[in-house]
């Protein structure tokens, strides 16, 4: 690889590295995410929601 | 209420009545949106929601995409969005093998309330005074030896009236924590009652069990006295208050305590009724909508008070007091755990009914059809459940819901009651449970920072 190439690489590395940072600069301009808070572990449900009582069994 | 949807991400901007009396939005978007497969919650542009397509609460299917022409900034985010797959999500998925029983300890009742689907009387058909405790330890054995070691199995007490036999109680309690302990295997206990039964003696023995405590009532004293009689012609709300205070005596050594009502157009007033539990002090709450209700005009009104009665849980002890509400609770753990549920419920996979008569099957309702039976004593045939071992979500047809992996799938036996099937959905069961997980995810938004 002579020094035209490896200057060519690079700027299309950084030209990639561009897009992807303007990428995510989009997405954080028009998405934000909301952070979730991982506290309780899931517990499924067994039962369904129910009409009369049932005692939801978890487990 | 403005709903669009995207494939599988919806957004809605909640009207200015919905947000009276929240916390104000911490940013200048209110435009709250939901990463269907992701369980993601995010706060979306106005410019990416009006790429996305008009919805309301009745359908689930995917509406056509809007043609966006220029690949605008917006566009372009939403579909990023869309296509992410998040490896935080856990998936859903159920196999075989039971980890949670129902089990009727009789099949009578003092009360006869008049929406019981358990025969109308807590009998399911076959009035059955006492369970065989003879029958029922060598069964409990039987099924606990199937749970792997380390997991938990979950025993729920029911009926009839379970403290119309106490002892039964009693010893299913010990025999099981002593097989439990031998097979590493940990039992949860819960049980369901009307509340009007509690003695000392009672009290004394649930002081040492830990159990998790429902108890049943449908509103203030005006209202539970007509719909819950009792078959002497006292009040049963009086009953229940005073069971209640007994039961205060032990709260601290209970696992739980909470109060769950069912409603229908016979019993429309949820708002009376919040008040009346809130006067109780229970741990958690739940507000049933009768399995049988089919009054589109009932579920109107019905999730207007779930609204305010959210809306004032909030207002008076944000998310933790929002949180007594028992079907909100689970929507905040799905969402924060990003786990897909797959099953709205484990019939057929991982819960069992068992009635008096030591008769297993994959549904608490199904006692009243002997069609459904599943196995007896010590003998469980999976065989006869083959048909509901693929997720219900595909059973019920829910593949392009939105809701569908906080959703589950629904209830069968709503559908079967309202259908033509167990697994033909109930539109109104749908557009309900929609709506009160977009009025969760409101307040969710609220509760979490933005990243």
């Amino acid at each position: 690889m002579n020094k035209q190439e490896i200057k060519n690489q690079n700027s299309g590395l950084k030209s990639l590295a561009h897009y992807e940072a303007a990428q995510r600069l989009t997405f954080s301009t028009h998405i934000k995410k909301v952070k979730p808070l991982r506290s309780e572990s899931y517990v499924p449900r067994t039962t369904g929601l129910s009409c009369i009582p049932l005692g939801k069994a978890l487990i | 209420m403005e709903i669009r949807r995207h494939k599988d991400i919806i957004a809605f901007r909640p009207t200015d009545s919905e947000i009276d009396g929240l916390a104000r939005p911490q940013t200048n978007s209110n435009i709250i949106a939901f990463h269907a497969r992701n369980l993601e919650i995010a706060e979306v542009s106005p410019e990416v929601f009006k790429k996305m397509s008009l919805i309301d609460l009745t359908n689930g299917s995917i509406p056509a995409p809007l043609d966006f022409g220029f690949r605008s900034e917006s566009t372009q985010a939403l579909e990023a969005w869309e296509a992410q797959e998040s490896p935080e999500v856990k998936t859903g998925k159920l196999n075989f093998g039971v980890r949670s029983i129902n089990l009727n300890v009789t099949q009578i009742c003092n009360l006869k309330c008049h929406y019981c689907a358990a025969g109308g009387d807590g009998t399911y058909g076959d009035p059955v005074t006492r369970i065989s405790i003879e029958k029922t330890l060598p069964q409990l054995k039987y099924l606990l030896e199937k749970v792997p070691t380390g997991r938990r199995f979950h025993i729920s007490f029911v009926g009839g009236e379970p403290f119309l036999y106490p002892e039964a109680l009693r010893a299913i309690f010990h025999y099981t924590q002593e097989v439990g302990k031998s097979l590493g295997v940990e039992v949860l206990y819960t049980v369901t009652t009307n509340g009007t039964l509690f003695t000392d003696d009672t009290i004394a023995m649930l002081k040492d069990m830990k159990f998790n405590i429902t108890i049943s009532l449908d509103g203030a004293p005006n209202i539970n006295d007509v719909v819950r009689p009792s078959k002497d012609g006292r009040s049963s709300t009086a009953m229940t208050v005073a069971g209640l205070k007994k039961l205060n005596s032990i709260r601290s050594s209970l696992a739980s305590m909470g109060i769950s009502g069912v409603f229908s157009k016979e019993n429309q007033d949820l708002l009376s009724a919040y008040e009346f539990f809130q006067s109780l002090e229970p741990d958690w709450m739940e507000f049933n909508f009768a399995y049988d209700e089919n009054s589109p005009e009932f579920q109107k009104k019905y999730l207007q008070q779930m609204d305010q009665i959210a809306a004032d849980l909030w207002e008076n002890g944000g998310e933790e007091s929002l949180r007594k509400l028992r079907t909100f609770d689970l929507y905040y753990k799905l969402l924060d755990n990003q786990q897909q549920v797959e099953n709205h419920c484990g019939s057929g996979k991982s819960f069992l009914m068992i009635d008096a008569r030591n008769q297993m099957f994959p549904c608490v309702w199904s006692p009243t059809d002997k069609s459904e039976l599943v196995g007896k004593d010590l003998n469980l045939r999976p065989e006869l459940m083959e048909n509901l071992q693929k997720p219900l979500i595909e059973l019920n047809n829910c593949q392009t819901c939105w809701a569908r992996y906080i959703c589950g799938g629904g209830c069968m036996y709503v559908n079967k009651v309202h259908g033509k099937n167990k697994h033909d959905k109930n539109n109104l069961f749908c557009e309900r449970t929609r709506h009160l997980i977009l009025t969760a995810f409101t307040y969710y938004k609220r509760s979490r920072e933005l990243l």
